[in-house]
């Protein structure tokens, strides 16, 4: 690691609020705390969205170009990954398109097909995982912000920009799905 | 009418029942295995690099702005306190042993009296005075005509009360 660049995040105690507030004085030592704060999240959540090391970095590094763009005048209104997730999501998706352009030359047409979609299940997956990725996308990333990423319903909807009705229904069809599923029913049982 | 909203609303409240996960299966989820992805030490120094440079040049001229506001409040004061000096040394200060005089009171007792006409004739006889502050009527003399304006004056005050 950079002797110049020192992760952060575990020694500052600082709630996301007073890290805005710092870098909307100037503070860049508090957008240091916030970025490795938020950083793996970031990544992780690309990757999810790319299913590629290296577009999942890009988007991690222009995730936080463009954040720091904000600055200052920045107001923090809600959980910073509400505001974060949609950023993370166009510009996974620009980086989808762009790797999607670049295989077009490169590769025959019938393999981009499958460069975009999910990967398929290896039997090393959990059975979780298993019926979680033969869920659609929209109800499958609903699930995961809720029960991984910690997110609630409100917040949930304007990461997704979707209502929160659509959330309700979407997370209540994964859920149904999980139960019915003989291979995660278990979970619901008693 | 009543019934249906009823059922409605019952329905809302088990539709929200049904979006809590049971305590196993969060804990399935906690468990899933995270994407461990390599963020090399070249991205983050690009990230924190583009936040050093963009915070601190939008401090720089906020500072800058600082400190040339903190030049003109001092030198407006340094004006303020040279104006006030200057206006307090211009008022002119009474001069050592110069008691403020009284036309017409010789004998400075604060008041003109018939006792100053007899200080002012008495003087007279001595040799002519040439102190022009006695010459009470201005023509320029110290005489007679002096004394019998300060009696009158004195006779007046003394009528109309004291000076």
């Amino acid at each position: 690691m950079d002797a110049r660049v020192q992760p952060k995040d575990n020694l500052d105690t600082r709630s996301d609020l007073d890290l805005i507030a710092a870098i909307n004085r100037g503070d860049s030592g508090a957008f240091e705390v916030l970025y490795f704060r938020y950083r793996d999240w970031v990544v992780r959540l690309a990757y999810r969205f790319t299913r590629d090391d290296h577009a999942s970095l890009d988007v991690l590094q222009e995730t936080f170009l463009y954040f720091l763009k904000k600055f200052p005048g920045f107001r923090l209104t809600a959980n910073l990954k509400t505001f974060l997730y949609p950023a993370v999501r166009n510009l996974s998706a620009c980086a989808r398109e762009k790797s999607q352009r670049y295989q077009a030359t490169e590769i025959e047409l019938g393999t981009i097909e499958n460069a975009t979609a999910p990967e398929s299940p290896s039997s090393d997956l959990s059975d979780l995982q298993l019926v979680l990725a033969a869920l659609s996308e929209d109800h499958r990333e609903v699930l995961l912000l809720r029960f991984i990423d910690g997110l609630n319903l409100l917040e949930i909807a304007q990461s997704m920009d979707i209502p929160l009705g659509t959330v309700k229904s979407r997370l209540h069809n994964g859920l149904q799905t999980l139960r019915n599923d003989p291979r995660t029913k278990e979970f619901f049982g008693r | 009418m009543a019934q249906r909203s009823f059922m409605a609303e019952l329905s809302k409240h088990s539709q929200d029942d049904n979006l809590e996960a049971p305590p196993r299966l969060v804990s399935a989820f906690k468990k899933l295995p995270d994407e461990q992805i390599f963020v090399p030490p070249s991205i983050d120094e690009t990230v924190v690099m583009a936040a050093r440079r963009r915070l601190t040049s939008q401090l720089l001229p906020r500072s800058r702005w600082f400190r040339w506001r903190l030049w003109g409040a001092a030198t407006a004061l340094i004006v303020a306190a040279a104006i006030l000096t200057r206006l307090s040394t211009n008022r002119p200060a009474p001069l050592p042993n110069q008691a403020a005089f009284i036309p017409g009171d010789l004998n400075h007792d604060g008041r003109v009296d018939i006792l100053d006409a007899f200080t002012l004739a008495k003087q007279l006889k001595s040799g002519p005075q040439l102190d022009l502050r006695l010459d009470i009527n201005g023509d320029g003399i110290v005489d007679e005509r002096d004394v019998a304006i300060i009696a009158a004056r004195a006779v007046r005050l003394e009528k109309g009360g004291r000076s």
